[in-house]
């Protein structure tokens, strides 16, 4: 624990907070409720905001809905309106509102403060909530900041994050003879076992060709971009090595399917389809109602590098079109709450460190599944990284998926070509 | 006499081989033909319906066909997740007086420029009919820019009114209609010295009720299934629509699809009861015409 | 056909016409005025976030070199050229038959026909998404008779496998129309035709056929220009590498998720102005086969 903590602290360079030193977390459980932050500006607010967020998944609109009432009870005189809408729609809406300059209060959004806030269509946030900017990972505030003349100013917070894991059919692999892997075993160790769990009804493995490629990707030293989103690597060396190594696994060493072959209608993990499948947080919800089969984390495999660990954040803003900044701040450093955490983490994972780090929380997830749930949270806070959060995100998204349906669908395809092709596309949505 | 003409018209036209009652080769055909249609239409539909009674653990472990256990848990969902009585509520109101209202308008356009001569008329019927060559999302935020200034948003007028004005389809379709009814018949009115009004309320109207009743079903149904104005123009779920809301259903990481099949159902039951109610009136309506 | 009304008074008459057309009208000037604001975005670099500024014909240029358009032009087309010709014939060929059989069957059967057009096409699309899966209805029918499973919505089969769809569903309301068409049809003809020794054949196609060209251009028109318009198929239906991307889905992408509302804007130019072309084409044609009164 304590090792976390001083990694934490470095990572968060440029706003010390002595504060933290007295704070006893080590061994043993947490003993926080609300931050002192917050109790030192309980000023009385009122009035009516409008809060608007995409649905993420089951559950997202009861956990707003507690969050929210949560809230109103302990402000008497407010009231937060909560207009959800589905993934796909949402942007089409929020650009229609951005564009009539009648946006909501509060938005949910991914990476594109960089653009929206620089323009000046988010509320600048470090100084409202410089207090518990340092309690929050700092991996994942740095997605929200863009560079202003100066320094870095804090455009969105993030509410949540979520991740990416290696997830393991334990029933199989007990039953083709294979113990749980150590944390240092290889890529090699992974076929040799992918190939042992390989038969008539299952594959051993699958190639997603999504985030949660990253555990993977890493590995063999390979990023879709450069760190800070200028350069496309798509075609590198290293992510070429890390395509065609995926493309054995479907035709050389024949242990996981063509992407196309892959039913639609049922999870490949959850249905037993396949052994050892590259997933995500947002996915336990489904996994826990497994009930055919033992499952739990794996282990990432190390290759030449060593492996990240896909980890993203959802994010939260207040808009500049905003006529209660008062309550939209207010309703803001609510959601940083203990109480609010974990109400929201019953969707993702809480970005308040203590909270995250809470031994209790810890062992409490792992009770549900998966039972290595610490090693996430681990990965996740030392070796977090962003899956090319640049602005052109999902442009970005839709030419990697385009490239992978054309080579892993294709015994014999032009690879270099392809990722040629592709990369050459990134970069110009980059340069954008 | 403009009743007579009415009456001889109204005689269904008969395939003169039917005097003879035999099954020939071209009945088995047709009728094969006719079966297949109706397979391939149908059998999609029931799979879905199939499906949208398993449990969402079957689904996710694509258990097949058919379910292992008969649930009705998705169709609750549907209704206790979202409000979904009073979406559909929404969405009758809305479907159904922008329809009604729209094609009234329409028909009103029509015949003017079916029947009026007028100078311009030319133009303007191509003015009407080029609004149907813009796509819709170019209009989407000019149009959402006026509906906040006259502050509609959130409220269902926003969706009616626009269509209170009538539709390029349903003015081309009925001016269409209207060219093929002879001119015998509003020369005999204007001989008894009707004014231009009653012409069109007592003649027109009433001799493209069928034309008619069919686009205010398929207004409706337009107007129902709409997704993407609901959305934008409508903020609170208590004034979403039911195809709106099932969105609700469709998030970023997971869709819960047998729920959405259950809502799509849910979602078809409104328009299959507008349909059968307006059947007769259709059937009837086709059958009348001002030809000789 | 112009056929002018011989009304006793003229005043009256605009009067009337005035009050008729004052709807439309403002329906008009709302949609063109939007369409005009819209459109000018075209000239300019907006991207909704900042201010939008003028920048002529640049995106015209781009649009000229870039090869997501001209693959969603060619998917365009593909789809237009499918499903225009297969969805008025198939719906043609129904409504003669329903027109055949009378009574409670043919009432059934069309409004099973119907009931495609009465569903939201993103039901639609998720339903046959599931169908067209590598382990969905069609692929199971497949390996029931020992053939094997195709990969229906894969790079080389999506496209088309959308427009089955789209014939799927738009056909019976195809044919609602043409009997409606085909029963305004005097019966009196058919009888002289028969006296004069024609068999079914021949009258189908020289009386039915013609009697029905005023529909058959309308339905023309109509579908051409809502089959350059799809969207909500492919939407949902998304097949991988641009295979099917449309033009209008080009322009909502755009749009919407990359807030390149400039480009956008000209995109739609460019999609009106083919569909215009196409249409205009259409009713200068008409004049060499479509009557109105035999």
């Amino acid at each position: 624990m304590k090792k976390l903590k001083t990694i934490l602290k470095d990572q968060s360079k440029t706003r010390r907070s002595f504060l933290k030193s007295t704070l006893a977390v080590g061994a043993g459980g947490a003993a926080l409720s609300l931050f002192p932050g917050l109790t030192a500006r309980a000023e009385a607010v009122s009035g009516t905001i409008r809060y608007s967020n995409w649905i993420g998944g089951p559950g997202d609109i009861e956990m707003w809905k507690n969050v929210i009432a949560a809230f109103e009870a302990v402000n008497p005189g407010t009231k937060i309106e909560y207009e959800p809408v589905g993934w796909t729609e949402y942007w089409t809406k929020l650009n229609t509102q951005f564009a009539s300059r009648s946006a909501p209060d509060i938005i949910g959004f991914q990476m594109q403060s960089r653009t929206w806030g620089v323009e000046g269509r988010f509320e600048p946030l470090s100084e409202p909530f410089a207090d518990l900017l340092d309690d929050i990972v700092s991996s994942q505030l740095k997605v929200t900041q863009a560079p202003i003349a100066g320094g870095i100013e804090q455009y969105g917070l993030p509410f949540r994050m979520v991740g990416a894991s290696l997830f393991g059919n334990i029933s199989a692999m007990k039953a083709a003879g294979i113990e749980y892997p150590s944390e240092d075993w290889s890529i090699d160790d992974f076929v040799a076992a992918a190939k042992r769990l390989t038969n008539a009804d299952q594959w051993g493995t699958a190639v997603t060709g999504g985030p949660v490629d990253l555990n993977q990707a890493s590995t063999f030293g390979a990023r879709p971009t450069t760190l800070d989103y200028s350069t496309a690597t798509f075609n590198s060396p290293e992510y070429t090595e890390f395509i065609k190594w995926q493309h054995d696994l479907i035709y050389k060493h024949k242990v996981a399917p063509p992407p196309a072959d892959l039913s639609a209608q049922k999870e490949p993990f959850s249905s037993g389809a396949v052994a050892m499948f590259p997933s995500a947080s947002w996915m336990y919800p489904g996994y826990r109602e497994i009930e055919n089969f033992e499952w739990d984390i794996l282990p990432d495999p190390i290759g030449s590098h060593e492996p990240k660990t896909y980890a993203g954040p959802d994010n939260l803003g207040i808009t500049t079109d905003s006529k209660n900044k008062d309550l939209a701040i207010a309703f803001l450093r609510f959601v940083f709450t203990r109480a609010s955490q974990t109400e929201i983490s019953s969707t993702g994972m809480p970005v308040v460190i203590d909270y995250l780090l809470d031994e209790s929380r810890i062992a409490k997830e792992a009770a549900s599944g998966p039972s290595n749930y610490g090693y996430f949270v681990k990965g996740a806070i030392e070796r977090g990284e962003g899956y090319a959060f640049a602005p052109p995100f999902f442009e970005i998204l839709g030419h990697i998926g385009d490239a992978y349906a054309l080579i892993m669908n294709e015994e014999s395809a032009d690879i270099d070509g392809i990722l040629a092709n592709a990369n050459s596309r990134i970069q110009q949505a980059l340069d954008a | 006499m403009t009743s007579k003409l009415i009456q001889s018209a109204t005689r269904m036209p008969r395939d003169s081989n039917q005097t003879i009652r035999k099954v020939s080769l071209g009945d088995i055909t047709a009728n094969t033909i006719l079966v297949f249609l109706f397979v391939v239409i149908t059998v999609p539909f029931i799979w879905s319906a199939i499906a949208s009674f398993q449990t969402p653990h079957d689904f996710v472990s694509g258990k097949g066909f058919l379910p292992s256990e008969w649930t009705l848990t998705n169709y609750k969902k549907v209704f206790t997740d979202i409000p979904m009585t009073r979406m559909i509520a929404n969405g009758v109101f809305i479907a159904g007086t922008a329809s009604i209202g729209g094609v009234f308008a329409s028909a009103i356009a029509a015949f003017c420029l079916a029947k009026v001569n007028f100078k311009g008329r030319a133009l303007y019927l191509s003015i009407v009919i080029l609004t149907m060559m813009i796509p819709p999302a170019v209009l989407l935020i000019p149009f959402y820019t006026i509906m906040y200034a006259l502050s509609l948003i959130d409220t269902p007028w926003a969706l009616i009114l626009p269509h209170l004005t009538g539709s390029a389809f349903a003015i081309f379709f009925l001016r269409q209609h209207m060219l093929t009814i002879p001119h015998e018949l509003h020369e005999a009115a204007t001989m008894d010295g009707c004014s231009i009004a009653s012409i069109l309320f007592r003649i027109y109207l009433p001799l493209v009720k069928g034309p008619m009743s069919v686009l205010i079903i398929l207004n409706f149904m337009i107007h129902w299934n709409d997704l993407l104005g609901p959305l934008i123009y409508l903020n609170s779920v208590e004034q979403m629509t039911p195809t709106a809301g099932l969105s609700f259903f469709r998030g970023q990481f997971a869709s819960e699809y047998p729920v959405l099949l259950a809502g799509s159902i849910v979602c078809i039951v409104p328009t299959t009861i507008v349909f059968l109610l307006f059947n007769r009136q259709i059937r009837q309506g086709l059958l009348i015409s001002g030809l000789k | 056909m112009s056929e002018v009304l011989n009304i006793k008074s003229p005043k009256r008459t605009v009067f009337w016409l005035l009050v008729f057309l004052f709807p439309p009208t403002i329906g008009l000037g709302l949609v063109y005025y939007s369409a005009a604001q819209g459109l000018t975005m075209g000239f300019t670099n907006w991207n909704i976030i900042s201010a939008p500024k003028w920048i002529g014909l640049k995106n015209f240029e781009q649009i000229w070199n870039d090869y997501r358009f001209w693959l969603a032009v060619s998917n365009t087309l593909f789809i237009v050229l499918v499903t225009v010709p297969a969805q008025i014939g198939l719906g043609l060929l129904a409504a003669v038959l329903l027109h055949r059989i009378k009574g409670k069957t043919s009432s059934i059967l069309r409004f099973v026909y119907f009931y495609p057009t009465t569903c939201s096409v993103v039901a639609l699309g998720l339903m046959w998404m599931f169908i067209y899966d590598s382990g969905g209805l069609l692929n199971q029918g497949l390996e029931f008779v020992g053939l094997e499973s195709v990969r229906w919505l894969g790079y080389g089969n999506a496209l088309l496998s959308v427009c089955v769809l789209i014939i799927w569903t738009g056909f019976g309301y195809i044919s609602l129309i043409y009997v409606a068409g085909l029963a305004a049809i005097p019966e009196q003809y058919y009888e002289a035709a028969h006296l004069d020794g024609a068999n079914s054949w021949q009258q189908f196609f020289y009386i039915t056929l013609p009697m029905l060209t005023p529909t058959t251009f309308f339905l023309i028109v109509v579908t051409t220009i809502g089959a350059m318009q799809t969207f909500g198929q492919v939407y949902i239906i998304n097949g991988r590498a641009d295979s099917t991307l449309t033009i209008v889905q080009y322009i909502y992408e755009k749009a919407f998720t990359q807030f390149s509302m400039g480009y956008a804007a000209a995109l739609s130019w460019i999609l009106i102005s083919f569909i215009l072309i196409l249409t205009v084409i259409q009713v200068r044609l008409q004049r060499y086969w479509v009557s109105y009164d035999i």
